[in-house]
């Protein structure tokens, strides 16, 4: 049995270390990234179950529609949920177009990482597996 | 009467009549512009030489035939001129002093044909055919001058068709070709006069006349007044129903000589005739005018559901779209009045690549908006002139009244099978712009009402804020406290080294973090106080860190990287800190705005002493600069490079007020467009301040508790 990974893109280096840990000690497999080439490349190499993508990363070279364009056309299936500020409906429409399957507003709680995980696991193709 | 002399007539009778209807028909349409009026006069001109013609050659005797050939030189003389005053005013050429000449020279021939002998001495039996006029000594001046003229006139016209396209062009060439064609066959005429006949140009030359009037008719019927075709299909419809109402009955009676059953059958036709008219009519109409109905129909739904939008931004933009797309037109856009301007700004524009005809403003008094206050109804491309600020290329211009006066206006393009807009479209966008007049207003007070609201919330929102950053204050205090706690006293509890690595860090991004939000509520507080006005001695630094807490999440969310070159020693100014922040907030705020397309986004602080006693502090970006002739009016109230939504053009203005009252200096440079700008301010100093003295908000805190 393979054990479930995360990937967790954000330009704010605290995020990353708190969504890392916490589901480290869940048990999950995590990686992270704080700037969307960077992603990518991490995306290339580990191929994460989940993908958590912060939308704005002002000072990243891509930001995360744009990342989540490369990831999605990497792999077509990847699951996306999309981190963004309140009210951006725009991104979220765009995000959605994308084929990002769920968007957590911020500031969330890793409560709302964890329904989506739960989600994502029930309803996926079956190919995560615990 | 001979062969030749019917042709003869017959032509002129005909021209003279169609362009008689034809001048009255365009005068009666629209008289007021001058396009008709000149073509209306030029098309009597015509038809004026063409039935005094016939006067001359019909005469009963040769004294009769002169009277006529003289009053025909009148016309004559004054075809050229109205023709070229029709070609300039249609063309739109600045030629007063050639129509001028022109007027002046037929006036003076009309004048020495009717009373002297220098034009037309006597009339002639010539050719053993017709009676003609005879040329006097200064007859050759017409011929002359109507050659010059013409060729003139002519010649412009070509020029404008070989850079005209769609609509225009056809227009255009049914007014070219049939005129080069009917003065080759009028100018047959001229050779009468000179005893010169040859057949066959010389009496059918004349037909070519008629041809030029029908050709201008079928051109107006095709390409200007689609209506016709109505009022014909009604007549046609009309026609036929009635005289089989009538002929059958009738036919039937001479048939069969049974009078009373054939009274029967008209009786029961007759019943059934409106009703049959009314249902042909309906099938024809409809099928004619399909594609305008439907149209016509979305825009009675548009009017209906514009009162219920409330946004003054979405308005324009679902008008431009419905209308567009209903209508099948090439581009629309929205004019709205902007009183802070003085003008009427473009609010939206369909499609987006449109955008390049038309301008951001148009000033109150420019021309269009005159003849839009004057007209007061939707105008058609030719009416509104040539050279105007917008070319709405062959489409509308509809404008949108209120009891105020005008509130904006609507332009339409062409339609995209390039058929002309027509009385009945006219009508529907008259009725559109009353419902978007209401609809604008209704926005704009809703917009007014939503600000007032937004204003008090704001002003509620002014007076718990204080409390309100305390109550961020207090827990961001204990989260950070703890943290720290946390990372000197149970740290060594932790046994293994990786996972007190995790926990060190953890504490760390915490302290790091509340640290973050704490100096950023204070800035807020710093920022929000209230001004007394009063000028107090103020370190320059703390002001700079305060803004930059402030700003930088801004400057962030643009991608702008922010850097700071600020000596270490201590400066202190006199001055309001608020103030001096808003300063600094207001050059941000332009240098986001003007970097917005720049690739490289920098925006630096540099604060340099200029000598003992003053400072200055200069912010420079990498935007689109300002224009050597701008860097003064820039600090002019409602000077703005921002499209009106984005700022108020007051910025820079209140600016200079702020760094006056601090007995200061502020200026703009730049090295011109595109290489970036600078706002510097430089502040006198105060010398030998002790630290202490400087008023500090933490000061506050201690004495509190």
């Amino acid at each position: 049995m393979r054990q479930l990974k995360i990937l967790i893109i954000d330009d704010e280096e605290g995020i990353v270390f708190l969504v890392q840990k916490t589901y480290q000690k869940k048990g999950l497999v995590t990686c992270g990234a704080s700037d969307g080439l960077t992603a990518v490349e991490v995306f290339k190499k580990e191929r994460p179950d989940i993908t958590f993508i912060d939308i704005h990363m002002p000072f990243s070279a891509i930001d995360g529609i744009e990342t989540l364009k490369r990831i999605k056309e990497i792999d077509q299936n990847a699951n996306c949920v999309m981190l963004t500020r309140i009210y951006d409906d725009n991104s979220i429409a765009r995000t959605k177009a994308l084929g990002a399957r769920h968007y957590i507003t911020k500031p969330f709680e890793i409560e709302d990482l964890d329904k989506c995980i739960d989600e994502i696991k029930n309803k996926g193709d079956g190919s995560i597996v615990f | 009467m001979s062969n030749y002399k019917l042709n003869f007539i017959i032509a002129m009778a005909f021209t003279g009549i169609a362009t008689l209807l034809l001048g009255l028909f365009i005068y009666f349409k629209n008289g007021r512009n001058k396009v008709n009026l000149t073509f209306a006069l030029y098309s009597l001109s015509i038809s004026w030489w063409s039935l005094t013609q016939i006067g001359n050659v019909y005469g009963p005797s040769l004294e009769a035939s002169w009277f006529w050939a003289r009053i025909e030189q009148v016309g004559v003389v004054f075809i050229p001129t109205f023709f070229l005053h029709f070609v300039v005013v249609f063309i739109g050429l600045k030629r007063e002093w050639l129509l001028r000449l022109c007027y002046a020279f037929s006036i003076i021939i009309a004048f020495l044909s009717l009373t002297t002998t220098l034009i037309c001495p006597r009339a002639e039996y010539k050719f053993g055919l017709i009676n003609f006029g005879d040329p006097g000594p200064l007859y050759f001046l017409i011929i002359v001058f109507f050659g010059i003229c013409v060729t003139y006139s002519l010649w412009k016209l070509l020029e404008l068709y070989k850079i005209s396209t769609g609509f225009k062009k056809n227009q255009l060439k049914y007014l070219l070709f049939p005129s080069l064609l009917g003065y080759l066959g009028g100018a047959s005429s001229f050779l009468l006069v000179y005893d010169v006949n040859i057949y066959p140009l010389n009496p059918f030359g004349t037909y070519f006349i008629c041809l030029y009037a029908i050709a201008v008719a079928y051109s107006i019927v095709r390409y200007r007044l689609m209506d016709i075709n109505v009022a014909l299909t009604r007549a046609g419809i009309f026609v036929i129903v009635y005289t089989l109402v009538l002929g059958i009955p009738f036919w039937f009676g001479i048939k069969t000589g049974l009078w009373v059953y054939s009274t029967v059958i008209m009786a029961v036709l007759a019943t059934t005739g409106p009703l049959t008219y009314s249902y042909l009519r309906n099938r024809a109409e409809n099928i004619l005018f399909k594609e305008r109905r439907r149209y016509q129909e979305v825009l009675t739904n548009l009017s209906k559901s514009m009162v219920d939008i409330r946004d003054i931004e979405e308005l324009p933009k679902t008008i431009n779209s419905t209308v567009v797309d209903a209508v099948k037109i090439k581009f629309a856009a929205i004019y709205l009045k902007q009183e802070e301007y003085k003008s009427f700004q473009l609010k939206s524009c369909y499609p987006q690549e449109a955008k390049s005809r038309f301008p951001e403003l148009i000033p109150w008094d420019d021309s269009l908006i005159g003849i839009l206050n004057q007209r007061q109804k939707p105008l058609l491309d030719e009416e509104v002139g040539p050279r105007n600020k917008i070319d709405p290329d062959l489409g509308l211009i509809i404008p949108c009244f209120s009891k105020d006066g005008l509130l904006g206006f609507i332009v339409l393009g062409a339609k995209h099978n390039n058929q002309m807009y027509t009385d009945d479209d006219l009508l529907s966008f008259e009725n559109l712009s009353y419902a978007a007049s209401l609809a604008i207003e209704n926005c704009i007070f809703w917009k007014e009402i939503e600000d007032r609201q937004r204003k008090a919330r704001l002003q509620e929102m002014d007076t718990f804020s204080y409390s309100l950053a305390h109550e961020i204050d207090n827990p961001m205090t204990i989260v950070y406290n703890l943290a720290r706690f946390q990372k000197e006293h149970f740290l060594k509890y932790v046994t293994d080294p990786e996972e007190r690595k995790d926990v060190e860090e953890a504490c760390n991004i915490m302290m790091e973090g509340s640290g973050r939000v704490m100096s950023m509520v204070k800035a807020i507080r710093q920022f929000g106080q209230k001004v007394s006005g009063e000028l107090e001695p103020l370190n320059l630094q703390e002001i700079i860190e305060g803004f930059s807490r402030l700003y930088s999440p801004e400057l962030k969310a643009n991608c702008v990287v922010f850097l700071k070159e600020i000596p270490e020693e201590p400066i202190y100014v006199q001055g309001v800190a608020a103030e001096l922040q808003q300063v600094l907030m207001i050059f941000a705020k332009n240098a986001i705005h003007a970097m917005k397309y720049s690739l490289e986004k920098r925006l630096t602080l540099k604060v340099t002493r200029v000598n003992h006693s003053t400072v200055r502090i200069a912010v420079s970006d990498t935007g689109y600069g300002v224009k050597k002739g701008n860097l003064q009016t820039i600090f002019a109230p409602f000077f703005t490079s921002k499209a009106s939504t984005e700022g108020t053009g007051m910025g820079l203005h209140n600016a200079k007020g702020f760094i006056l009252r601090h007995n200061g200096r502020i200026w703009a440079e730049s090295e011109g467009e595109n290489k970036g700008s600078a706002f510097i301010l430089e502040l006198p100093v105060i010398q030998g301040v002790q630290p202490e003295s400087i008023k500090k908000e933490e000061s506050k805190t201690k004495w509190a508790f």
